[in-house]
């Protein structure tokens, strides 16, 4: 059975992830990963697949939000969308093979050099 | 050519994705930095593309019990609604200041990846084993 408070950590957890999402279109997850272990015990693994879990409504309302406002542009976005649901379609078989440890660190380096890209460029 | 380039980004950074290591924030760079796109339609892009990667991924994480349920129940309950407010508070803002807090934002977060321990925090009582949410 999942305490109250327990419940207000993931509230919390989901709040950051939504600004995040809603704000920048990404960057949810590097949120809702690290907080889900260190607040809600889960596993590595099991808060990296939870994640994904936790993006996917957030990501929908902004989708339709971005919509309405007329800034989805689907006819430029489709090459992407087919090569999403095949990555996607791919990792959720491989999943449990990976050492995310590893994932995280090459992640953490290639976001860094971008951070600064976009810092600088602007 | 761009296209096969386009899908080849989309494939690659849909694995990360699936695994919840950031691969819509590497998409993001790559739609803006490599292809020029607005940071808002970029972030637009980023975010159906998103939705196309996680289904499929979602599939194997719940075959496989590695969804928590309650987690995913809360966290959304919450996270909806601070989304919302946050894209209409994006779409109403400057895109080079955006694209600035973003990157600053990616900085602080790719170092805290590179530099946090190899071993996670010790788990909360009676999470560690549950596959599936209490």
């Amino acid at each position: 059975m999942t305490s109250a408070k327990q419940k207000w950590k993931y509230a919390a957890t989901g709040a950051l992830a939504g600004l995040a999402n809603g704000m920048f279109g990404a960057g949810g997850g590097m949120f809702l990963v690290p907080l889900l272990i260190r607040w809600g015990g889960l596993s590595q693994r099991q808060a990296f697949a939870t994640s994904v879990g936790v993006i996917l409504p957030l990501s929908a309302v902004s989708a339709a939000i971005y919509f309405f406002k007329g800034q989805l542009d689907l006819t430029s976005a489709w090459p992407y969308l087919l090569g999403g649901f095949l990555g996607g379609l791919t990792s959720g078989r491989i999943f449990q093979k990976v050492p995310v440890v590893w994932l995280r660190r090459g992640f953490g380096l290639l976001i860094v050099y971008g951070g600064l890209r976009a810092l600088l460029a602007g | 050519m761009d296209n096969v380039w386009n899908t080849l980004a989309g494939y690659l950074t849909g694995v990360l994705s699936g695994f919840g290591v950031g691969g819509g924030t590497l998409l993001l760079l790559w739609l803006t930095l490599a292809q020029d796109f607005p940071q808002q339609r970029a972030g637009a892009v980023n975010l159906i593309y998103f939705l196309c990667c996680a289904l499929p991924a979602l599939y194997g994480h719940v075959k496989n019990g590695l969804l928590h349920w309650q987690a995913v129940l809360w966290c959304a309950a919450a996270g909806v609604p601070a989304c919302a407010a946050a894209s209409f508070l994006a779409a109403g803002m400057d895109t080079g200041l955006l694209h600035r807090i973003f990157g600053g934002f990616i900085l602080l977060i790719g170092l805290r990846e590179v530099f946090a321990p190899a071993k996670p925090h010790s788990p909360g009582p009676g999470q560690e084993s549950s596959s599936s949410g209490s």
